[in-house]
C-alpha cells in the first residue's frame, strides 16, 4: 500500500521516486496481479495499491509502473477528488487526482476501487444508513470501466463486524492495513510501504578485483556507484597491488562506509584464489565481478539482476560488451565475424547470441561467450565449488563451462552493456595521459584543500590555541564568569576577545 | 528540499540571474560544450533546463526546442530569440513524459541536482529514453560535486574541467 510518490519525502507517507523504482525492481521475481486475480495462497502474488488517490501517482508512479508493466489498484475517496488535502493538517500539502487524471491512470493500467466518500473512521460506526451511504458509488455505470469498484479499502484500515457485513453486500472483497488477516477476502491485510521497505530477499554483491589497475579503478568504482540500482555491497579486492589501488579504494570506502569495503592481500595470490577469497567475504545472493579496468553501463546491475529475478531457473546473466581502449580495434577483429556488431565512436560492439537460439554447451565448447562480469547466483558458485585453476582455459570460461555442465541455465540481459577496456601492458603501467585518473585527482585535491581550510579554522577557535589562551587568562576568565555568567564568557572566548 | 516554482520564478525575474552572458567562465564552458557535441547534422534538438537560452541559442540543428520550468526564464529567452529554428516552452521535466516527438540530440545542463529533482533520477531516465531516438546523442553537463547519477547509455566521452569554484563533468552518450 502506497499513498504518495514524489521526488522528495517530507513524511513517512511519501516514498521517493527512486525508492519506488527500486521496490518495483525488487518485485521482479513476483507476479503482480489485480485484486480480482489475487490468490492469497500463491506466495508469488503481489497487488500494488494506492490510497487517496493523489495526483503525484499520475506524475511520478504511473511512468515507472508502465516501464515495469505492472497492473495497480486505486482506492479513491470521492469527496476530495481534484482538491488539496487541506483537511489533513499533519501532512504536507498534496493534491488529489481529478476525474480526468483518474481516467488517465485507468488508461495506464490502474483500476478504480472504493475508499468511501469522506474517509470516516468506521471502527465504531453502527449506523447502517451512514455506512451504506459511504459505500455507495456516486458515478453512473460506464463512467469508469467495467472492472471498477469491485473492491473496498477501509479508511485507516479500521472496521467492525457490522461494517464488514455491509461491505459484503456492495463489493467482492475488501482490504485493511493490519487489523485484518492474510486469507479473509473481506479483511485482507496490506503492507504500508515506506522508503526503507525492501520487497525482495535477494541482495547483490559487486566485487572489483584490482592488481595494479589503480589508474582505472576510480572510473570502475564510479560506474558502480552511479547505477540505477546500486548493489548492496561493493568489495574492492586488492591482490597486493604496489600502485595507488589502496589509496583510491580507501578514499571511496571513507566516502561510502556502509556500502564499500576493501581488503588487501599481504602477498599476490593470483586470480583464482583471490576471486574465491573475495567471494568468501561477500554476502549477496547475486554476485558480479567488475574488472578494475572495465566499466558498467549505469543500468548493468539492474538489467542483469532483473534476469535472475525473473527467471528462477537461470543461474547466470550475461551481456554484450563494448571494446574500447588502445587495442580495441585489434581485439574486435579477432572475434568471430557473427559476434562483430557495431563500430562507432571508438567503441566496438561485440554482440553475443541469445541462449534460447543456440545449443549453449556446443557453442561454449567452441569458445566463451559468457564474459567474466556476468552476474550469477551464489548457489551456482557453491554448486561448482568456486573458481578453479586450469592450464587450458581462463578461470571464468572454466567456471561458466562447469556451471552449464551442472545444469544451470544462462540468459542474456539485453539493453545494457559492459565496457571492456583493451589496453596494452605498456599503457597499463603508464599513468600519464589517463584523463579519468587525472579527473579523480583534480577532485581529490579540491576536497583536500577544503578539508585543510576546515582544519585551520577549527584550530583557531578550539584545540591547542584555545587551551593555551584559557590557561594564560585563567584568572581573568574566572572573574568574567563570576560577573557575566558562563555563556557570555564562552561567546567572548569564541570571538577571541580575551 | 526541492526549490519551489515560486522561488525559481523570483530568481529568474531578472533575465540573467546567474550572470552567464558576460562571465568568462560561462563563455568558456559554453565553448567546451559546443566543441564536444559530435560533428554531425542534427534534425531535432532538445535543451532541457534551458534557462534564458544561453546555451540553446548556439546549439546546432534544424529544429531546436528549449524547455525550462521557469516562465520568467522562458519569457526572457523568447525576448532575445531572433532565430526561427529555435522555440522555447515553459515545461516541467516530468511533463515531458507525454511528449511524443523524438530527438536526435538532447542537451541537459545543470538539471540533475537534488535541489531540482530530489530523488527521481530513474524516472528522468525513463522520460529521456522516450524522447531520445535510437543512436541519438545525449550531452549532460553538471557540477560534479552535486551530480550523482549517470545515464543508462554508452558513455563515450567525458570531460572534467574547473568551473568557478567547482568542477564540471561533461558527458557524451549515445543511445
Amino acid at each position: 500500500m502506497y499513498h504518495k510518490i514524489a521526488p522528495d519525502s517530507p513524511s513517512m507517507w511519501w516514498v521517493t521516486v527512486n525508492n519506488f523504482y527500486r521496490q518495483m525492481f525488487e518485485l521482479g521475481n513476483k507476479q503482480v496481479v489485480y485484486l480480482d486475480d489475487y490468490d492469497p495462497k500463491n506466495k508469488n502474488h503481489v497487488v500494488i495499491t494506492f490510497d487517496g488517490v493523489y495526483k503525484n501517482i499520475l506524475t511520478y508512479a504511473a511512468p515507472v509502473l508502465e516501464k515495469f508493466g505492472y497492473p495497480f489498484e486505486l482506492f479513491i475517496t470521492s469527496d476530495y477528488l481534484g482538491q488539496a488535502n487541506e483537511f489533513d493538517t499533519v501532512e504536507p500539502p498534496a493534491d488529489f487526482a481529478s476525474i480526468t487524471e483518474l481516467l488517465l491512470l485507468q488508461q495506464r493500467g490502474g483500476r478504480m476501487q472504493w475508499h468511501t466518500k469522506s474517509h470516516p473512521d468506521l471502527k465504531n460506526e453502527l449506523n447502517t444508513d451512514l455506512i451504506d451511504n459511504e459505500l455507495s458509488i456516486p458515478y453512473e455505470k460506464g463512467y469508469f470501466d467495467d472492472n471498477s469498484f469491485k473492491w473496498f479499502a477501509y479508511p485507516y484500515g479500521n472496521f467492525n463486524d457490522g461494517v464488514v457485513d455491509r461491505v459484503k453486500k456492495h463489493f467482492n472483497g475488501a482490504v485493511s492495513c493490519n487489523q485484518g488477516s492474510d486469507t479473509d477476502f473481506f479483511k485482507l491485510n496490506r503492507l504500508t510501504v515506506t522508503n526503507e521497505t525492501r520487497l525482495s530477499k535477494e541482495t547483490i554483491s559487486c566485487i572489483i578485483p584490482s592488481y595494479n589497475y589503480g589508474q582505472f579503478l576510480s572510473e570502475a568504482i564510479e560506474s558502480v556507484l552511479r547505477q540505477t540500482i546500486v548493489p548492496d555491497e561493493i568489495i574492492i579486492a586488492d591482490d597486493c597491488s604496489t600502485d595507488m589501488t589502496g589509496e583510491i579504494a580507501m578514499y571511496y570506502k571513507k566516502k561510502h562506509p556502509k556500502l564499500i569495503s576493501y581488503f588487501k592481500n599481504t602477498e599476490n595470490m593470483g586470480i583464482v584464489p583471490h576471486f574465491n577469497k573475495a567471494i568468501s567475504l561477500s554476502a549477496g545472493s547475486y554476485i558480479v565481478f567488475l574488472g578494475a579496468d572495465n566499466c558498467f553501463q549505469s543500468n548493468y546491475i539492474e538489467e542483469c539482476a532483473s534476469v535472475l529475478n525473473q527467471y528462477s531457473d537461470v543461474g547466470i546473466a550475461y551481456t554484450d560488451f563494448l571494446l574500447f581502449g588502445s587495442r580495441a580495434k585489434k581485439m574486435y577483429a579477432e572475434f568471430k565475424p557473427e559476434y562483430q556488431s557495431v563500430v562507432g565512436h571508438d567503441f566496438f560492439k561485440i554482440e553475443f547470441p541469445e541462449a534460447e537460439d543456440i545449443d549453449v554447451m556446443e557453442r561454449l565448447k567452441q569458445g566463451n561467450f559468457i564474459h567474466g562480469s556476468s552476474m550469477y547466483r551464489r548457489s551456482c558458485y557453491e554448486k561448482i565449488g568456486g573458481y578453479k585453476s586450469s592450464t587450458e582455459e581462463p578461470e571464468d570460461y572454466n567456471f561458466f563451462l562447469s556451471a552449464v555442465k551442472n545444469g544451470f541455465k544462462v540468459k542474456k540481459a539485453n539493453n545494457t552493456i559492459l565496457q571492456y577496456r583493451q589496453h596494452s601492458l605498456d599503457q597499463a603501467n603508464h599513468s600519464f595521459g589517463n584523463q579519468k585518473l587525472v579527473n579523480f585527482y583534480k577532485i581529490r585535491v579540491k576536497e583536500l584543500e577544503a578539508e585543510l581550510a576546515f582544519l585551520r579554522k577549527y584550530k583557531i577557535v578550539s584545540g591547542i590555541s584555545f587551551g593555551f589562551k584559557v590557561k594564560q587568562n585563567f584568572k581573568k576568565l574566572l572573574v568574567h564568569i563570576k560577573k557575566n555568567g558562563i555563556n557570555k564568557t564562552i561567546d567572548k572566548l569564541l570571538k577571541r576577545q580575551f | 528540499m526541492i526549490q519551489s516554482k515560486a522561488e525559481l520564478e523570483d530568481w529568474y525575474g531578472t533575465g540573467d540571474p546567474w550572470g552567464y552572458v558576460h562571465d568568462p567562465e560561462d563563455i568558456k564552458r559554453k565553448d567546451i560544450l559546443l566543441n564536444e557535441i559530435p560533428d554531425q547534422a542534427f534534425q531535432n534538438v532538445l535543451d532541457i533546463g534551458c534557462g534564458n537560452g544561453f546555451i540553446t541559442q548556439s546549439l546546432p540543428g534544424e529544429m531546436i526546442h528549449g524547455i525550462d520550468l521557469s516562465g520568467n526564464a522562458i519569457a526572457y529567452a523568447n525576448l532575445n530569440n531572433q532565430n526561427p529554428k529555435i522555440t522555447y516552452e515553459e515545461k516541467d521535466i516530468f511533463e515531458l513524459y507525454h511528449t511524443t516527438q523524438q530527438f536526435d540530440l538532447i542537451v541537459i545542463t545543470g538539471v540533475l541536482y537534488s535541489q531540482y529533482i530530489g530523488e527521481s533520477s530513474n524516472l528522468i531516465f525513463i522520460i529521456i529514453d522516450r524522447l531520445l531516438q535510437k543512436g541519438g546523442i545525449l550531452v549532460a553537463v553538471h557540477i560534479d560535486e552535486w551530480y550523482t547519477c549517470r545515464f543508462p547509455y554508452n558513455l563515450f566521452k567525458e570531460n572534467v574541467y574547473p568551473y568557478k569554484s567547482y568542477f564540471h563533468r561533461l558527458e557524451v552518450y549515445q543511445k
